[in-house]
């Protein structure tokens, strides 16, 4: 082993060797771990999403629940008048057949304007219209995934660190002409792309990954790319971390020596 | 190693300046390497300060830090900003060995090309580490680690530069190329992003300035010049090369000698004084000689036996 070790240096040499071994197993183990475990998670995150985006856990409709067509009979008109603080202003009417054509056609209204069953409707002339509902938490009550699939997506990111800009739900999805995922044409997407980036077209729509994780039947460029970049990261810092590792402990260890015999060390 | 892995000869004789404790310190990096080292450097900083947190955006820490800066958009102009002045940095790289190597004819950006000795050297290395190896490997201008280095970046700059470059124009790129791109180049610059922070703050960090024999601090990249021992340690091969008395051209000629004595195989470190001595005079002695010999005919022969012997013998 070494050049000229004594019965001692021999010992500690062989210990030393041990303990860099243990050390690097280790280390080794470590990454191991990371790499399944990391794999695990979007194993799992893959499997919780659903291929055609419909919502996993629709929650009860309430027990008084009114007919739609009760609704559209004052909403579907032009002319409502709605009271507000100092007046009334005219709403903007409901069209009755894009609405039954749409994902939610057969959704009780109220289901997303919750307490608008009492009629007349509670909280009406207050200054914040009880019906206007805050979409990102309405919509979250049904789409629990597709919501925490949001918040990774570039445009969660853009919510998540606090941009005022960054698009909620309605904003590509529409309001009460909502299309379901799977009836979303290219074009269509593009229009509500194009609000924000300008010039987008189809092709660019086609980026929309949706609120999902890649996996290899969706984006799989994406998916693969992704394992790949895993495996490189596990197995390059794994041997960057494993050299730095043992070239302290290579150092310690002769420093130790030194200090026990300084002068067969010189 | 070849004669072409020598430093330029004006590299060389610029090697032999003073630092300031008056210990004899040797140029390693020449001043466009410092700078491009420099933008390099402050670049992948500020990157990997606007880019983590959009990483990481769910993290609290994440949105103090990008609220900090004064917001999302701003970090983004910073990013950007620093992406492109780090691009550029890698075309002033290219363009600087353009000009080194295509039109100079200097070929000591070779050096930087794995070769199977860096692997050798790595096995070497983990023997070494393993207690079966007493010395590390013996290493030229760059070790395998630095090469491994140098090349991870370049590795670095066209994945990460690219996706970069694509989601900075997403919707310019689609119309060449399929919307897929972009959710590809979103996990990819991601994702690689994270390998390089943690390659250089782990492994580079402590190659390059944390470990135990280098702690806190190595110059070289920044001042350029890295002290002898140092260099005699980290770069054994190199030093010698670069200490070592080459013979000009004019020595060079084959002299029937009255006495040769063959030269002892010195111990490796500390070349003595002489022979730095001999090698910077070497070269006026033969300009001397030469100019001697054009104006008073004599041969070059008596020359080389007046100056050049006597220096030679003595060593």
């Amino acid at each position: 082993m070494e050049p000229n070790p004594g019965k001692h240096g021999r010992a500690v040499a062989r210990r030393a060797t041990w303990g860099l071994l243990a050390i690097a197993g280790l280390a080794l183990l470590v990454a191991a771990c990371t790499v399944a475990g990391a794999s695990a998670g979007s194993g799992e995150a893959a499997a919780g999403n659903r291929a055609d985006g419909s919502p996993a856990g629709a929650s009860t409709p309430p027990a008084a629940v009114r007919p739609n067509d009760l609704c559209i009979a004052c909403h579907g008109k032009a002319g409502v008048l709605k009271e507000v603080v100092g007046g009334t202003v005219a709403l903007e009417p409901i069209d009755p057949g894009a609405f039954a054509a749409s994902a939610h056609g057969k959704t009780p209204c109220v289901q997303c304007h919750t307490g608008q069953s009492a009629i007349p409707h509670p909280g009406a002339g207050k200054p914040q219209a009880a019906a206007t509902i805050d979409a990102t938490a309405v919509c979250s009550s049904c789409h629990h995934e597709a919501y925490e699939g949001y918040s990774h997506t570039a445009h969660g990111i853009v919510g998540n660190l606090g941009d005022s800009r960054a698009p909620g739900c309605t904003d590509c999805h529409g309001v009460h002409n909502v299309n379901h995922v799977r009836d979303w044409k290219n074009d269509q997407r593009a229009e509500a792309c194009a609000h924000c980036h300008e010039g987008a077209t189809g092709t660019f729509a086609a980026a929309s990954i949706g609120h999902r994780e890649p996996s290899p039947g969706w984006f799989a460029p994406s998916y693969f790319a992704g394992r790949f970049l895993l495996v490189l990261m596990a197995s390059v810092l794994a041997f960057g971390i494993l050299h730095v590792e043992l070239d302290v402990l290579r150092w310690g260890v002769a420093k130790v020596r030194i200090l026990r015999n300084p002068e067969k060390d010189e | 190693m070849s004669a072409s892995t020598q430093l330029h000869p004006r590299t060389a004789m610029h090697a032999r300046s003073r630092e300031n404790e008056g210990e004899e310190a040797i140029v390693r990096f020449e001043t466009h390497q410092r700078i491009q080292h420099f933008l390099m450097m402050s670049t992948f900083i500020a990157l990997a300060l606007t880019g983590l947190p959009q990483r990481f955006s769910e993290l609290g820490a994440s949105q103090w830090w990008v609220s900090a800066l004064g917001g999302l958009e701003s970090v983004r102009t910073i990013h950007r900003a620093a992406g492109v002045i780090m691009l550029l940095d890698c075309v002033y790289h290219v363009g600087y060995l353009f000009v080194r190597i295509g039109v100079q004819r200097r070929f000591g950006a070779f050096q930087m090309i794995p070769t199977p000795r860096d692997v050798k050297d790595a096995f070497h290395m983990v023997r070494f580490f393993l207690g079966l190896e007493s010395e590390k490997p013996r290493f030229g201008r760059f070790s395998y680690l630095e090469k491994f280095d140098y090349w991870a970046v370049f590795w670095g700059i066209a994945v990460i530069g690219g996706s970069g470059v694509v989601l900075m124009f997403a919707v310019a790129v689609t119309v060449v190329l399929p919307g897929q791109v972009i959710p590809l180049a979103m996990t990819v610059h991601g994702d690689e992003a994270i390998l390089a922070v943690g390659w250089i703050a782990v492994v580079h960090m402590f190659n390059a300035h944390l470990a135990p024999w280098v702690f806190p601090f190595n110059p070289a990249i920044f001042t350029g010049k890295l002290s002898r021992e140092r260099y005699a340690e980290d770069h054994p091969l190199e030093f010698e090369h670069l200490v070592a008395p080459r013979p000009p051209v004019a020595v060079r000629q084959p002299e029937p000698r009255p006495v040769v004595t063959p030269r002892q195989p010195e111990p490796r470190p500390q070349p003595p004084v002489a022979e730095l001595l001999t090698e910077t005079v070497r070269p006026a002695m033969a300009d001397v000689s030469e100019v001697l010999t054009r104006h008073s005919g004599e041969r070059p022969a008596a020359a080389n036996a007046t100056g050049m012997g006597v220096l030679t013998d003595e060593t």
